[in-house]
C-alpha cells in the first residue's frame, strides 16, 4: 500500500503570537510540525504495520527550513520524505494544488491513501486535505476521529452535532484526521540520529496556483470585558435574570 | 442584482437551527446589498419552519431518500448544480461538521473562492466583508477575495435581536438531477445519535462548560443538573475532555468547537487563548474559578470567585426558585 502524508510546519502552540503592522511577527517563532499532522503520520505508520509492503511517504510544501519536520516525520518511522519546493505563501487553493502536483509527480499511479492533518493549528482553514482530494479525484472524508482498516476500504467515523457518523471509504481515498485518533509516537534519539543521514527528495518547479483568497489586515483580538465580581449565587441569578432575559 | 444562495442543514427532517441563523443573517445582507436570496435544501424538510424565517425567496427542497442523511460527493454535486442553476454569484452555509466537510467540495466544483469560518458585514457599495480568525483565534483578519463567485461558511453568531421582518418565504420541490444507480464513496452507514434530549452546545441557548478545576468526571454530575434546569447544554474545555472526563464532540474551543449561545457559564476553566477562540460570539459570559487572577475573568461579564462543589449547586437552587420551581 503506498501512503501520501501531507504535513506543515507551524508556530508552537505555546508561542505568543505577535501582530506587527498587520502582518505576524516571525522572527521570534520556534515552529515545529503541526500536531494535527502528527496524528496523520501515526496512522500512516499503523497502516504499514498492518499491511505487508506498505510505504509511508511524507510531504512538505515550502521552504529549505521543512527539512525539520520532514526528518522529525522519518525519525517517527516514515519510509521517505518529499519536500516540494515553493516560496508562495499562498491560500489553501494554491498549497492544494502544489501538494496534488507533488503527489501526482511522485506516484506512477494514485497512492492507496493520503492522508492529512485536519487543520494546520496557524490558518485553522481546514480547506486543503478536501481541496486536494477534489484536484486528485479521489474520494475523501475530513475529520477523521476514528478508523478501522479493511482490506480495501476503511470503516471511519465522525463526530457531528449531537452524534457520531459511521462511514465506509473505498480506498483509494484523502482522509483529514482528528486530534484523538491515536497516540503519535515518541521519537528517540538514535531514530532522530538516523533520520539525519536520511535523504530527503526535492520536487521544483510545480505549478501553483493563485491563491483565491488573501487574508489582510491581521490585527490582535481584544477579548477583554469588564468582570463585575459578585459574592453570591443570589446576586448572580438576580443580575442574570435582569440582564440576560434568559431565566423567567 | 446579486444572487444568493443558501445551504440549508436538516437532520431527520428538521431544519438547524445553525441553518436558520445563517438564512436569517443572509437575508439582512441581502437587504443591505438588494442581493436576490433561494435556499437549498438537500434532504427535505416536512414542514419547514417558515415562522422562523425572515425575508423573501424560494426554498428548494430536494428530498431524494438517498440524501436524507450527508452524503458528501452526492450533496457536493446537487449543490453544485442548483448554485449554476440558480447563478449563484456567492453561497453561504453554517460552520457546522457537514458545512466544514462540503464547503471545500463545493467551492473546487463551482470555483468559488472559499472563506471558511467567517462572520460577514455588507460593506459600502452593497459588497460583503469577510473577518476571520487565525492563529486559535488570537488574530482576526479580513479576508479578501478573487474572482466572481465566494462560498461564505459562517461562524455561529449571537442571533440578532432586530425584529427580522417577516418573511414571506416559500418551498419548491425540486429533481435532485443525481441517478440513483450512482455508487457513492464514501457513504454514511449510519448516524449514532447522543442520548435524547440532551442538547448540542452549538444549538443551545446556554451552555454550561467545565473546565480542570471540575476536578474530575464525576464533578460534571453538578454542571449537567445546573444545565438540566437551564435548559442548557453542556460542554467542557481542552483539558477536561483530555483527562477523559467528557468526549470530544463537547470540547470547545479552536481544537473542538466554537458556539455562541446567548449566556455561558465557564466553571473551572482558566481561559487559555484557544479555549477563548471557541466562545467568542457568546453572549453573556458567567465565570466561576478557585483562583481569583484565572484570564477567565477578564473576558467575562460577571465572576464569582469559590469552588464549583459549592457555587454549582447553589446557583442551581438559586435559578430554581427563580423559575418557580422549588421543590
Amino acid at each position: 500500500m503506498e501512503i501520501a502524508v501531507c504535513i506543515n510546519q507551524v508556530p508552537d502552540t505555546g508561542s505568543a503570537i505577535v501582530v506587527r503592522d498587520g502582518a505576524v511577527d516571525a522572527t521570534r517563532l520556534n515552529m515545529v510540525m503541526n500536531p494535527y499532522d502528527e496524528y496523520a503520520v501515526e496512522e500512516a505508520l499503523r497502516f504499514r504495520e498492518r499491511f505487508a509492503e506498505s510505504r509511508v511517504t511524507v510531504f512538505s510544501a515550502g521552504g529549505e527550513d521543512r527539512c525539520d519536520i520532514l526528518r522529525k516525520a522519518m525519525a517517527m518511522g516514515a519510509d521517505g520524505a518529499c519536500l516540494v519546493e515553493s516560496s508562495v505563501a499562498g491560500d489553501s487553493f494554491s498549497t492544494a494544488s502544489i501538494l496534488c502536483g507533488a503527489i501526482k509527480r511522485y506516484y506512477a499511479r494514485r497512492p492507496d491513501l493520503v492522508i492529512c492533518g485536519r487543520e494546520s493549528v496557524d490558518c485553522n482553514r481546514a480547506e486543503v486535505p478536501l481541496m486536494m482530494a477534489e484536484m486528485l479525484g479521489m474520494a475523501s472524508l475530513s475529520a477523521v476521529a476514528s478508523l478501522t482498516a479493511h482490506e480495501g476500504y476503511l470503516e471511519v467515523k465522525r463526530e457531528v452535532e449531537g452524534g457520531v457518523e459511521e462511514y465506509v471509504l473505498e480506498m483509494p481515498a484523502v482522509i483529514s484526521v482528528e486530534k484523538g485518533l491515536n497516540m503519535p509516537r515518541k521519537t528517540n534519539i538514535k531514530a532522530v540520529m538516523q533520520a539525519r543521514k536520511k535523504t530527503i527528495d526535492r520536487m521544483d518547479g510545480l505549478h501553483v496556483e493563485a491563491p483565491k483568497v488573501v487574508y489582510a489586515e491581521l490585527a490582535a483580538v481584544e477579548r477583554k470585558r469588564a468582570c463585575r465580581f459578585v459574592d453570591s449565587v443570589e446576586e448572580l441569578a438576580d443580575l442574570l435574570q435582569q440582564t440576560t432575559g434568559l431565566l423567567t | 442584482m446579486k444572487n444568493f444562495l443558501v445551504v440549508l442543514e436538516q437532520r431527520d427532517g428538521c431544519l438547524k437551527r445553525s441553518s436558520v441563523d445563517v438564512w436569517n443573517a443572509v437575508q439582512e445582507l441581502a437587504s443591505v446589498c438588494s442581493a436576490r436570496v433561494c435556499g437549498l435544501l438537500p434532504g427535505g424538510c416536512s414542514p419547514l419552519p417558515l415562522s422562523l424565517l425572515s425575508g423573501s425567496g424560494v426554498i428548494h427542497t430536494v428530498a431524494d431518500e438517498v440524501l436524507s442523511r450527508y452524503l458528501p460527493d452526492a450533496y457536493a454535486e446537487v449543490v453544485s448544480n442548483v448554485a449554476a442553476e440558480t447563478e449563484a454569484d456567492d453561497i453561504f452555509m453554517a460552520a457546522t461538521a457537514m458545512g466544514k466537510d462540503l464547503a471545500p467540495r463545493i467551492a473546487m466544483r463551482t470555483g468559488a473562492a472559499l472563506v471558511s469560518d467567517c462572520s460577514l458585514a455588507a460593506g459600502s457599495g452593497g459588497s460583503l466583508s469577510a473577518s476571520t480568525m487565525l492563529y486559535a483565534g488570537s488574530v482576526s483578519a479580513r479576508a479578501e477575495t478573487r474572482g466572481e463567485r465566494t462560498l461564505y461558511v459562517l461562524r455561529p453568531s449571537p442571533v440578532s435581536s432586530r425584529t427580522l421582518r417577516q418573511g414571506t418565504v416559500e418551498t419548491r420541490p425540486r429533481r435532485s438531477g443525481i441517478s440513483e444507480d450512482t455508487r457513492w464513496n464514501p457513504v454514511m452507514e449510519k448516524l449514532v445519535r447522543f442520548a435524547e434530549g440532551k442538547k448540542d452546545i452549538a444549538e443551545a441557548d446556554i451552555v454550561v462548560a467545565g473546565g480542570r478545576g471540575v476536578g474530575s468526571a464525576a464533578g460534571f454530575s453538578l454542571l449537567e443538573a445546573l444545565a438540566d434546569t437551564l435548559g442548557a447544554a453542556v460542554g467542557a474545555s481542552r483539558s477536561a475532555v483530555d483527562e477523559g472526563w467528557r468526549p470530544h464532540a463537547e470540547q470547545i474551543g479552536q481544537t473542538g468547537r466554537a458556539v455562541a449561545p446567548a449566556l455561558y457559564i465557564a466553571c473551572g476553566i482558566s481561559g487559555a487563548v484557544q479555549h477563548l477562540a471557541g466562545i467568542a460570539g457568546a453572549g453573556t459570559i458567567v465565570a466561576i474559578n478557585r483562583d481569583p487572577d484565572a484570564p477567565i475573568f477578564g473576558v467575562s461579564d460577571y465572576g464569582i470567585v469559590g469552588d464549583i462543589e459549592d457555587i454549582v449547586p447553589g446557583l442551581e437552587h438559586a435559578v430554581r426558585s427563580r423559575l418557580g420551581r422549588n421543590d
